[in-house]
């Protein structure tokens, strides 16, 4: 993978497509830290991520970056509000009482708050995803990594969870990059990336 | 006048009465089966200890029966006296602590005279049986062997409480010349009815017929009891030829119709107490001193008469 | 991370298998447990024996086995050996030695032994009648706590001795025994035992009667003849005798009472010199009594019953190696298992310290809990070993 460049503005949301195994995944876990690139940087708020030692590196992403994974990654042993609170329990800075208002909020707004103590193996994969992804917005983070973060989702649900991480972007200037094949949702980005273009062409598209 | 003014009785058997409880006070207390133990348990350790012994009156100490609580008092005893020879023999059917008890008669023990009549019978309606086989009991009776139980009562008390050894051998020593002296009246008394008949009414004087050279015929009388024709005829059984006199001996003063008719059966009555229960007056000196004082009057002067003080 | 949050996190995982966590608690607080428990058991048990044996200076009996002799009389177990006779006891007290307790412990009431003996042995044993008080007469019997409790008996009540066996054609009839008294616990053999008077104890041998008819039983079925009179029953049929008021002045004892049997005699000393004494008189062979030491006795009883100890000791701790082993393994192949989740917790931005801590607090968890749980165990032990020990024994 080389990519010579890519910019995602505060309050920016790119959609980024391509085929599968493209290198999609890949490349949002290189952004939020979780693997190294050989060479190059990666600066998020003017900090640059590649520098960072290990630990620095999570504790940057745990306030910095909020993760949306493709296979949930729901803690199962955790109920839903747990597991919408683990940044809080894993060391992020804001307090209980904030996180878990916020928490609370998001899981109304998504439908789950009646799921709050219930264990995600009682809940079906569209509330599991709601709760992943009330999960990654819990921390209010600058940057919101999704892949495919709706791809469960029944069409009213992807519509407002779409709308909730919009919202959210634009709310608090958070950027946002999800990773879909939806194709009918991709026109509501201020950018689209074609995965493929980035990584062979290197040249950033801008608004 | 009879010296008789103890109603300890012969051979009664009284059963379990209802009795006070011996309790002992805070002395050391010291438990005997008879009052001659008792006396002498008393005289030697008056200064320091209290005494036990409290069978019901009327009762033959030898065939007291205890209640339960009596019992739990004696168990306490610092010291237990048994005369030895098989007397009281509550003390094989209670439990009693067998470190606390002290055979009186251990030393002269070899010469207990052994019984043959073994006639059982009751002394009144309504109460068990018993016989006399076994050896005879009534150690006492012979003044030296009182004054060996003696002895061994004050070894036993020397060696339970030493610190009173003094007061102890001072008061044996007392006793033991009482008792010498009351044996030595008893000998020259009593020499008097030698190789005459003697009768005694109940089989309770062979200590004392053999240690004064006595023979004697054993009756078992009631002193209250109605004489009649077949009594009258075992008493004439026992009369020989050549006797210089014919004495019949009481433990206690019988009725006048039976001093009437052993005195005309031709036999002085003399009433001689074995004092083997606490007399109702005086002790066992007196008491002693009141049957040498009835053999006295009964023999030879008094005979005549056949009179016997009350 | 915080240490609140690693803990309630571990917890939450634990609380998940509780299964797998239970099974890995139990098998560590077992492996933890049993060679510790074992050793407090057996360090109980010594003092257990050795404080019984210190407080019975010398024993004196019939020559044969000293331990069987020992354990007769300190823990009543069945007599092996032939009674001792009774003017032996006699010509023991007479030297003069110490204070002489009998004991004949020959009968059973049901399981429980029925010791015959003298009002010593109380004061010897620190035996205090919490209820009721001591026996006053033939036929009495005082009954330990256990007893008492676990047969619900109470003074007033009755209990009877147990024929040695159903067709007992010797004339020999149980005794049923009048109970005065409750001792007070003593967490010792005492506890289960009846105690009576040695004269109690000779009634049962048959030595002694009174002369009322004996006593039937009230479960007797009793047949009726065919003119409606009451037939004796068969010889399976069991009589006994009975003490009671009445008859207590009539029991007598037969023969020479020199010859009436004993299990033992316990000597307890004046002093040093009476003690040399008593040891080198009944030590010569040729006294047909054995004297014996009976803290030797058990010290030499200890080192039989306990060289076993050492074997079970490594039995233990082989076993408790393969039991950590394999929750060694269990915790390794869970971890393995969860894998994922820690990498989603690292993914989200735990750092690789706090996924360890997190690792750590389970197992530390499971060690914890397991060794609170043994060590429970072991104080239960030994607070129960004692009483697991006498009535081992007895």
């Amino acid at each position: 993978m080389l990519i010579p460049e890519f910019r995602c503005e505060a309050g920016q949301t790119i959609a980024l497509v391509g085929p599968s195994g493209c290198g999609k995944s890949t490349f949002l876990n290189l952004i939020a830290g979780i693997i190294r690139p050989s060479t190059g940087s990666i600066f998020i708020d003017e900090t640059d991520v590649t520098t960072l030692k290990r630990s620095a590196s999570a504790a940057f992403r745990l306030s910095r970056i909020g993760l949306i994974f493709q296979e949930f990654e729901l803690i199962e042993h955790l109920s839903v509000g747990d597991n919408i609170l683990l940044p809080y329990h894993l060391g992020t800075d804001t307090t209980r009482s904030v996180i878990e208002k916020r928490g609370r909020d998001l899981a109304s707004h998504l439908g789950i708050l009646p799921y709050w103590d219930t264990l995600p193996s009682a809940l079906s994969h569209g509330e599991r995803q709601r709760a992943a992804i009330a999960r990654a917005l819990s921390t209010r983070p600058r940057l919101l990594l999704a892949d495919e973060p709706t791809g469960n989702l029944d069409p009213e649900n992807k519509r407002k969870a779409l709308d909730l991480m919009h919202l959210t972007a634009k709310e608090h200037d958070q950027g946002l990059l999800v990773v879909t094949h939806d194709l009918e949702l991709i026109d509501s980005f201020d950018t689209i990336i074609h995965f493929e273009e980035l990584n062979q062409s290197g040249k950033q598209l801008m608004p | 006048m009879l010296a008789s003014t103890s109603l300890i009785s012969s051979c009664e058997n009284s059963g379990n009465q209802a009795n006070p409880d011996l309790s002992p006070t805070g002395k050391p207390t010291i438990a005997a089966v008879n009052y001659p133990l008792a006396y002498f348990a008393e005289r030697l350790s008056a200064e320091f200890a209290e005494v036990l012994f409290d069978p019901s009156p009327g009762t033959d100490p030898a065939y007291w029966e205890p209640t339960d609580n009596q019992v739990s008092s004696i168990q306490q005893a610092d010291l237990i006296l048994l005369n030895g020879a098989g007397y009281a023999r509550w003390t094989s059917s209670r439990t009693i602590p067998y470190e606390a008890t002290v055979i009186t008669s251990t030393s002269f023990e070899d010469a207990f005279i052994k019984l043959q009549d073994g006639i059982r019978h009751t002394h009144q309606r309504g109460t068990a049986s018993h016989t006399h086989e076994g050896v005879a009991s009534t150690t006492w009776l012979d003044l030296m062997q009182a004054s060996a139980q003696a002895s061994s009562t004050a070894e036993a008390l020397i060696e339970q409480f030493p610190e009173h050894s003094d007061s102890v051998s001072r008061e044996l020593e007392s006793l033991l010349t009482d008792l010498g002296d009351l044996d030595r009246q008893m000998r020259t008394t009593t020499a008097a009815l030698r190789g005459a008949d003697l009768v005694v009414s109940h089989p309770v004087y062979q200590y004392w017929t053999r240690a004064y050279e006595l023979s004697a015929h054993s009756l078992h009388w009631e002193p209250t009891q109605e004489l009649g024709a077949s009594e009258m005829s075992e008493l004439a059984a026992t009369r020989t030829e050549g006797a210089s006199a014919r004495y019949f001996i009481w433990e206690t003063q019988p009725s006048q119709e039976n001093l009437d008719k052993i005195k005309i059966a031709g036999f002085i009555n003399i009433v001689v107490n074995p004092c083997g229960g606490r007399p109702r007056n005086g002790d066992f000196l007196k008491v002693m001193r009141e049957n040498i004082s009835s053999l006295n009057k009964g023999i030879p002067q008094g005979a005549s008469t056949g009179a016997v003080e009350p | 991370m915080r240490s609140s949050s690693i803990v309630y996190l571990s917890w939450k995982a634990l609380r998940y298998r509780p299964l797998r966590s239970l099974l890995l608690i139990g098998t560590i607080a077992l492996t933890l447990y049993f060679p510790r428990a074992l050793q407090e058991f057996i360090n109980r048990s010594e003092e257990v024996l050795s404080a019984r044996a210190r407080s019975t200076p010398l024993l004196i009996g019939p020559r044969g086995s000293s331990i069987d002799l020992t354990l007769n009389a300190l823990y009543f177990t069945s007599q092996e050996l032939p009674a001792l006779r009774y003017s032996s006891y006699e010509a023991l007290s007479q030297k003069n030695y110490g204070k002489t307790i009998p004991i004949y412990s020959r009968f059973l009431a049901g399981q429980s032994p029925l010791v015959g003996t003298s009002l010593a042995y109380f004061k010897l044993r620190g035996l205090t009648v919490s209820t009721g008080r001591t026996m006053t007469r033939l036929g009495d019997c005082v009954i330990g706590a256990n007893l008492a409790q676990n047969e619900n008996l109470q003074p007033g009540d009755t209990i009877t001795s147990s024929p040695e066996n159903i067709f007992d054609l010797a004339g020999v009839y149980p005794l049923r025994m009048r109970i005065t008294g409750i001792l007070a616990p003593n967490r010792t053999p005492d506890d289960d035992a009846i105690f009576v008077d040695l004269k109690s104890a000779w009634i049962i041998e048959g030595l002694a009667h009174g002369h009322e008819e004996l006593s039937r039983s009230e479960t007797l079925e009793l047949q009726r003849d065919s003119k409606g009179e009451f037939l004796r029953a068969n010889a399976s049929v069991i009589e006994f005798n009975e003490v009671t008021d009445t008859n207590v002045g009539d029991f007598h004892f037969h023969g020479d009472r020199g010859n009436y049997p004993l299990s033992s005699v316990i000597l307890v000393p004046h002093n040093q010199k009476q003690r040399a004494l008593a040891l080198a008189h009944y030590g010569d062979p040729v006294t047909a009594e054995q004297i014996v030491i009976p803290a030797v006795a058990v010290e030499q009883l200890a080192k039989t019953l306990f060289a076993t100890q050492r074997l079970a000791f490594t039995a233990f701790t082989l076993l408790g190696i393969a039991a950590l082993a394999l929750a060694l393994m269990v915790f390794l192949l869970s971890f393995r298992l969860r894998e994922r989740e820690m990498l989603t917790y690292s993914k989200i931005g735990a750092t690789g310290r706090a996924v360890a801590c997190l690792q750590g607090v389970e197992v530390l968890v499971i060690i914890a809990a397991a060794t609170i749980l043994a060590q429970a165990g072991i104080v239960l032990t030994r607070s129960a070993a004692q009483d697991i020990f006498t009535r081992l024994i007895s």
